[in-house]
């Protein structure tokens, strides 16, 4: 007994047992550091085998005190293995001066309720010099990024200013020659257009020649995509991309380089230059464990990133070569995020993104394994899955719970995700092939509306190559003259409108493009304005559309039809800067009167640009041309801005229409809607009717107009004649 | 005759290296040191201050940056008449994480009073805070201060603020 008593004073450990009373016996010998805590405090010293009250108990370590309540529950259990419960570390001063870093530990053993306190004084240093070193290179280290964000964020878009006032490049304004970080403009077929001398330093490269052979466009894009495998994805989408890689440096070395693209378009939309910001990390990089430890967390979202996540799923998969265990992959990504970095700023940008992940990992269970990779990308790698459902019934959660409003800037906002997934067992795959379809499956979730989970499937492999060709045909498509007109009529059925009229006569339309694709035969909108969009192409399209439109309209004019055209304006067309002036190039070249035309745009999140949009569609509004919001309901806008719009005339979203009269919640919004604009002097079209119980219900809620196949399916300009004749 | 002594414990949170220890040193001993000597666990210091009516036995749990190696340990937070809450003004990323302490504290302690200490005034150029968004804390009902534990500035009204909003 003696030497056990020994060996416990030894190790800093004290014992108590906790009575039925409450208080706290004794079971050790009492060392010294105990009674001068107790005595500091006023309290009586303490002798093996006496009790101790739980108040004074509390008063000499005050950490008990608020341990107690969790204590509690872990002596309330029946007796277990584990080693208990920890309070965690205290440190407590004598008068003296001398520190004591003690933990309490609750635990049940043989029936007894058990309190130790631990004295861990004598390995605290060391674990303290582990955080301290950590914590000074985290410090320098976030300094560090966040520096070289801030420099390498700044540079683009001097550049990119640059690049917008000159029509060729080849020279860089004098700050950005001067600059540390290295910077490269190019094609986007890679053909170097300019540098400075700090990438030259980087690769230390001789001749001019040198750099112009090495193709380090190519060169960084086979190195990135090691890690980044999304990157071509990425580039081509015309987005920002950043992350930090190995590249080889002259002699073969390796080297450690943080990079940035930048895309920059010409004034059609398409990609002209690519500006790439590097600078050199390696001599950043330490050998010490602690750096690694630190460099394989996010600093923002304190989540592990890339580099970790390789790591973490690459051992994974080697710990369990050829296992059948079933692995899946989750990839996450903001919509709009880079909206939103624009609108609010960087800040809020980086606050967004530490919420996101905080709900994020509140989602997931503990095995499972949650990484940042960089932006707005998020991966969970989940193991042993039994099924697939699992990663459904995680995705739904998660896309719940990301779309929380939050505040930001104080303006409320929510935001959404789109998720692709993979599952994939270990045998079948490695984890490089896994990411990849997961970021494909989370493609073909934007590509399909964003806001939603995808599974992988094989065909979203054909996909992929489907779209670049796509890309390149929609380019050509107005060229090879394969853009048609449709024309769908809103037809009046406030009573004292009436029939296909309305407001004297007029014949109300909205023009619709259609792609008579060579192969494929009739495209709808949906199968290319998404891609149109993003390739920046709708600039283009939407041009020829409106022109087009009022063609064929005052066409239809001069065979006696007095209609009204809707026309559709992208929101990338809206805001083109050129946009007016087309507009009115338009109206004059083709005489179509401006009070018949009306603009459909889309509520699309204006939030920031809120006063140029109203000043911008003030100034159409004053040249008689009307208009109207598209897709009303689906974004997310709210009714505080329909307020200060000045349109007028509100389509209700399909989505709504679809499900009536029978979904409480679509009739609820219909109806609020409706009265909502009628009480703001708008009108309302209600588009996608296509049955008599949707009609009757809208009919009854005094909507203005109904456009959907219940009445008429989109046709040509020479069916519409007809169709006019009839009716009169 | 001997004024009444109330006895309450104050935690001050925030991010590592934000200057929690420095500050609490700067109110209890009036003294600062450059060196960073991180925190691990929780150090409890004591000091007395006059109210009007009263003393108060302030117990300062100066608890541990929160970092990618330790998470707020919400038992530490428990029984806690008061919270402050300390960022680094010249440190966006520890900004960032207000909203988030702010959420763990309210479910431990809702209602305790809170007060946010944007740390190291003295190096005001170099801060890089939105002031708009610190008034917002403000309004919420948290007071906010811009301390030094460095200079000693607005650190005895901040303890003070809070302590008064205790009783
Ligand atoms: N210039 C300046 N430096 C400060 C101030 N307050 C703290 N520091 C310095 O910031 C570093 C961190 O201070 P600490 O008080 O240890 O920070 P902490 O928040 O307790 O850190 P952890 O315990 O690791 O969470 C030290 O180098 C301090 O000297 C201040 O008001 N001004
Ligand atoms: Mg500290």
């Amino acid at each position: 007994m003696a030497l056990l008593q020994g060996v416990l004073e030894r190790l800093g450990v004290v014992v108590f047992e906790r009575t039925d009373q409450g208080d706290f016996r004794l079971c050790s010998r009492p060392p010294r550091w105990l009674n001068v805590l107790t005595r500091q405090v006023g309290a009586a010293e303490l002798a093996s085998g006496e009790t101790i009250s739980l108040d004074t108990l509390c008063d000499v370590f005050p950490v008990v005190d608020s341990f107690m309540h969790d204590a509690a529950a872990v002596w309330a259990q029946n007796d277990s293995f584990d080693s208990g419960l920890r309070s965690g570390l205290w440190t407590d001063i004598d008068e003296n001066a001398n520190e004591y870093n003690l933990e309490a530990r609750a635990m049940r053993l043989d029936g007894a309720a058990v309190l130790l306190i631990e004295n861990l004084s004598d390995t605290f240093s060391d674990r303290h010099q582990v955080y301290q070193k950590a914590r000074d290179i985290a410090l320098i280290n976030e300094k560090l990024v966040s520096e070289l964000n801030y420099r390498q964020r700044k540079l683009q878009s001097e550049i990119v200013r640059h690049l917008a006032c000159e029509s060729t490049v080849n020279e860089l304004p004098e700050a950005v020659e001067r600059n540390t970080s290295a910077v490269l403009v190019c094609l986007p077929d890679g053909h170097v257009e300019v540098y400075n001398k700090a990438l030259i330093d980087i690769y230390e490269m001789k001749v001019e020649d040198q750099i112009v052979r090495a193709s380090l466009l190519d060169k960084w894009i086979s190195e990135a995509e090691q890690n980044y495998p999304e990157i071509h994805r990425v580039l081509r989408s015309g987005a920002y991309w950043e992350g930090e890689f190995k590249t080889k440096g002259s002699r073969n070395e390796d080297k450690w380089i943080r990079l940035s693209i930048g895309p920059v378009k010409d004034s059609e939309g398409s990609i002209a230059h690519y500006v790439c910001v590097a600078n050199d990390l390696t001599d950043y990089q330490r050998s010490s464990e602690d750096w690694h430890r630190v460099a394989e967390y996010d600093f923002n979202t304190h989540l592990p990133n890339r580099r970790q996540f390789w790591k973490h799923i690459s051992s994974a998969f080697e710990a369990n070569a050829g296992a059948e265990e079933m692995v899946g992959l989750l990839y996450i990504d903001i919509d709009y995020f880079k909206r939103i970095n624009d609108d609010f700023g960087q800040m809020a940008g980086d606050f967004l993104l530490s919420t996101i992940a905080s709900r994020i990992s509140r989602n997931i269970k503990y095995r499972d394994f949650v990484a940042h990779l960089g932006g707005d990308e998020f991966a969970i790698v989940l193991r042993f899955l039994d099924s697939e459902e699992v990663t459904a019934n995680l995705s739904d959660r998660l896309l719940n719970s990301i779309s929380e409003p939050l505040s930001l800037d104080g303006h409320p906002i929510s935001v959404t995700a789109s998720i692709g997934c993979a599952v994939e067992r270990i045998k079948d795959t490695d984890p490089r092939s896994l990411l990849r379809k997961a970021d494909l499956a989370m493609y073909a979730a934007k590509e399909l509306g964003r806001s939603q989970a995808r599974m992988y499937s094989k065909a979203m492999e054909d996909h992929l190559p489907m779209r670049r060709q796509r890309e390149h045909e929609l380019s050509e498509a107005i060229e090879r003259q394969q853009f048609v007109l449709e024309f769908q009529p809103q037809v009046a059925i406030r009573s004292e409108k009436g029939g296909n009229k309305c407001r004297g006569n007029v014949f109300r339309v909205e023009a619709l493009i259609r792609w008579m694709h060579p192969d494929k035969g009739m495209i709808a909108p949906s199968g290319f304005i998404a891609i149109a969009e993003e390739s920046g192409s709708i600039v283009h399209i939407g041009k020829w559309v409106l022109s087009e439109a009022c063609e064929q309209g005052v066409r239809m004019m001069r065979e006696g039809v007095d209609l009204n055209m809707a026309v559709n304006i992208s929101p990338k067309q809206l805001r083109h800067p050129d946009f007016y002036n087309c507009l009115t190039t338009v109206l004059e070249s083709s005489g179509f009167p401006p009070e018949r035309l009306e603009l459909e745009i889309t509520e699309s999140n204006f939030l920031k640009e809120m006063e140029a949009m109203i000043a911008l569609l003030g100034r159409i509004r004053e040249r008689g041309i009307m208009i109207a919001l598209d897709d009303f309901g689906s974004g997310f806008s709210s009714l505080n801005y329909l307020k200060r719009l000045p349109v007028n005339c509100i389509k209700i979203d399909r989505s709504f229409v679809r499900d009536l009269p029978n979904d409480i919640e679509s009739k609820a919004i219909t109806t609020s809607v409706i009265h909502l604009a009628h009480q703001l002097d708008m009108e309302v079209i209600a588009e996608g009717v296509e049955t008599r119980q949707q009609m009757d219900f809208l009919k009854k809620q005094q909507v203005d107009y109904i456009q959907g196949f219940y009445f008429h399916r989109p046709m040509s300009a020479d069916k519409i004649l007809a169709l006019m004749r009839e009716d009169s | 005759m001997t004024m009444p002594r109330i006895s309450k414990k104050v935690c001050m949170v925030g991010p590592f290296a934000v200057g929690k220890t420095s500050l609490v040193r700067r109110f209890v001993e009036s003294i600062f040191s450059d060196k960073y000597h991180t925190t691990i666990g929780v150090k409890i210091s004591k000091k007395v201050i006059d109210l009007d009516e009263a003393q108060m036995q302030l117990m300062l749990w100066d608890i541990e940056g929160v970092d990618v190696f330790t998470d707020l340990r919400p038992s530490y937070l428990r029984g806690a008449a008061g919270v402050m809450i300390a960022v680094d003004g010249t440190r966006p990323a520890t900004f960032k994480q207000i909203d988030r302490l702010i959420e763990l504290v309210n479910q431990q302690l809702p209602d305790v009073p809170k007060v946010l200490l944007v740390n190291k005034f003295d190096l005001k150029s170099e801060w890089k805070l939105e002031e708009q968004a610190l008034e917002e804390y403000a309004s919420r009902g948290i007071p906010v201060f811009r301390t030094s534990a460095k200079t000693g500035e607005a650190v005895e009204e901040a303890f003070e603020t809070l302590a008064k909003s205790i009783v």
